[in-house]
């Protein structure tokens, strides 16, 4: 199976806080990898370092067989500018509050990126755009600006912008905890639908029952470290740490 | 209202209004852009460049504009000893140096206001800094700076005035000495109708370029 990321070993602290340590894990194509844990756990943070939002302290990064970052036992050394750009046109991202151009019709919000990053035509970045708000159920809303939806639409919104770069990987920071309850149904379907599609994607997320379903594989990061991974049914069904346990006990009650 | 030739006043009056407006727009011609300079050097992460800026916009923003005009218009001859400055132009200088800080200020009160997530957003997208700026930065800002530009234009058109200070005979200028000539009040009125007028169409654009970008949030 080809592996589209690779985190090996990374470290990050912020002043004296160390806020990650000693991360690794790996995306093989098509794999989906859902990682949960308590509030200030780390699970933005390194995402974060996976989008070159930011640098890491130690460790290596490698996406589709490029190294963004590596290690060579004293510093990290961070590929050039032009690898770095590309290597982040490959990687999507969806954030919690969806960060919409709000100036733009959700049309443009999406085919502006396809035109000015990739070159493509009006004509090619309209009927991807058109075609991608259609299977987003959105298709209606092509002339609105952002502040005439709702919070759900947004956010779908917000995944149709990052999928018209048809990235290797998509990222998900809490695409949902933004959004009243009864809007996180019509998100989570559509990332159902990604998931049906084979799109590589790490999802972080507070929906407990959603990973379970939708995930190959889950992480359970508490403390800035991984406390436990593996599959749905291992995590969730007969956890092997006391952390996990707790953690998932304080969810379930909810 | 005193012994008052209209005729006599209006062409002097008139001439003094274009004098008025020359130096409205030349100083928004030099402080427009200047300003935006300005800001991105207060915003510099480099100490060497932010501080110097702050320097400049503390004196600008800090004195009187009236000091600033007899600064820039005396200045080079008590300082550099160099004599023949026009008045006018040095007029322009002072006023282009005040209104390019004010600017500056406005400009990154409107850059720091726009959330840090359309710029990480547009980042992720793949979009260079430039695009960044060109395309999902300066609209947002645009927006957000008109009514504190629309105040500072008013500001501006008053502050003319001021220009008689180093006897550039503007629109105040040609009233009071009309007004001293004639021992009437006339020129003055004249004057701020004048004023008046000019002022409503700089508040007609505005309110024009505000519902022009009313349609998002
Ligand atoms: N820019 C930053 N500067 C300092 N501390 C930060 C910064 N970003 C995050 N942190 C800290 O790092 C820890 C992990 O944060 P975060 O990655 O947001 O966790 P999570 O997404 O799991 O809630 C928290 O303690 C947070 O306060
Ligand atoms: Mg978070």
């Amino acid at each position: 199976m080809m592996e589209i990321l690779s985190v090996k070993q990374i470290y990050k602290a912020f002043g004296s806080s160390q806020v990650l340590k000693d991360i690794s894990f790996s995306v093989s194509k098509g794999e989906i990898l859902a990682v949960i844990g308590p509030s200030g756990s780390g699970k933005t943070t390194l995402l974060r370092c996976v989008n070159q939002f930011e640098t890491i302290d130690k460790g290596e990064i490698t996406v589709c067989g490029e190294k963004m970052v590596s290690y060579n036992g004293k510093e990290t050394v961070y590929a050039g500018k032009a690898q770095l750009r590309n290597i982040r046109l490959k990687i999507g991202l969806v954030f919690q509050n969806f960060n919409l151009f709000p100036h733009f019709t959700v049309l443009r919000n999406i085919t502006e990126a396809p035109m000015a990053v990739l070159k493509k035509s009006r004509e090619e970045a309209e009927s991807t755009a058109m075609n991608l708000l259609g299977k987003m159920g959105l298709a209606d809303k092509a002339t609105q600006y952002p502040y005439q939806l709702s919070g759900g639409q947004q956010q779908r919104v917000s995944i149709t912008r990052a999928m018209a770069l048809s990235p290797e990987i998509l990222f998900f920071d809490e695409p949902t905890s933004a959004l009243d309850p009864e809007l996180t149904g019509e998100v989570l379907k559509v990332i159902r639908g990604l998931a049906e599609e084979h799109m590589t994607m790490v999802i972080v997320t507070h929906e407990m029952a959603f990973a379970r379903d939708v995930a190959d594989r889950v992480v359970f990061m508490d403390g800035g470290v991984i406390v436990e991974e593996g599959t749905p049914e291992q995590v969730f069904g007969s956890p092997r740490e006391e952390r996990t346990r707790q953690f998932l006990l304080r969810y379930s009650q909810q | 209202m005193g012994n008052i030739n209209l005729q006599e006043l209006m062409p002097a009056m008139l001439s003094g209004t274009v004098t008025s407006l020359n130096i409205f727009f030349l100083t928004l011609l030099i402080s427009l852009p200047l300003g935006l300079l300005i800001a991105a050097g207060r915003m510099s992460r480099l100490k060497i460049i932010r501080y110097p800026v702050q320097v400049y916009l503390l004196i600008m923003r800090g004195t009187p504009l009236m000091l600033q005009l007899f600064f820039f218009y005396f200045g080079p001859y008590y300082i550099l000893g160099i004599s023949g400055t026009s008045r006018f132009t040095m007029a322009i200088v002072a006023f282009g140096l005040n209104y390019t800080a004010y600017f500056a200020e406005i400009y990154r009160g409107g850059m720091e206001g726009i959330p840090l997530g359309q710029h990480e957003a547009a980042a992720a997208l793949g979009f260079t800094k430039n695009q960044t700026f060109l395309k999902i930065v300066l609209p947002q800002v645009i927006k957000r700076i008109i009514p504190p530009m629309g105040n500072e234009f008013m500001t501006l058109v008053k502050d003319t005035a001021l220009a008689r200070v180093i006897a550039v005979s503007e629109l105040f200028d040609v009233a009071a000495k009309a007004a001293s000539g004639s021992v009437s009040t006339a020129p003055f009125i004249v004057a701020a109708v004048f004023y008046l007028i000019m002022n409503a169409a700089v508040g007609q654009a505005f309110s024009f370029a505000e519902r022009k970008l009313d349609y998002y949030r």
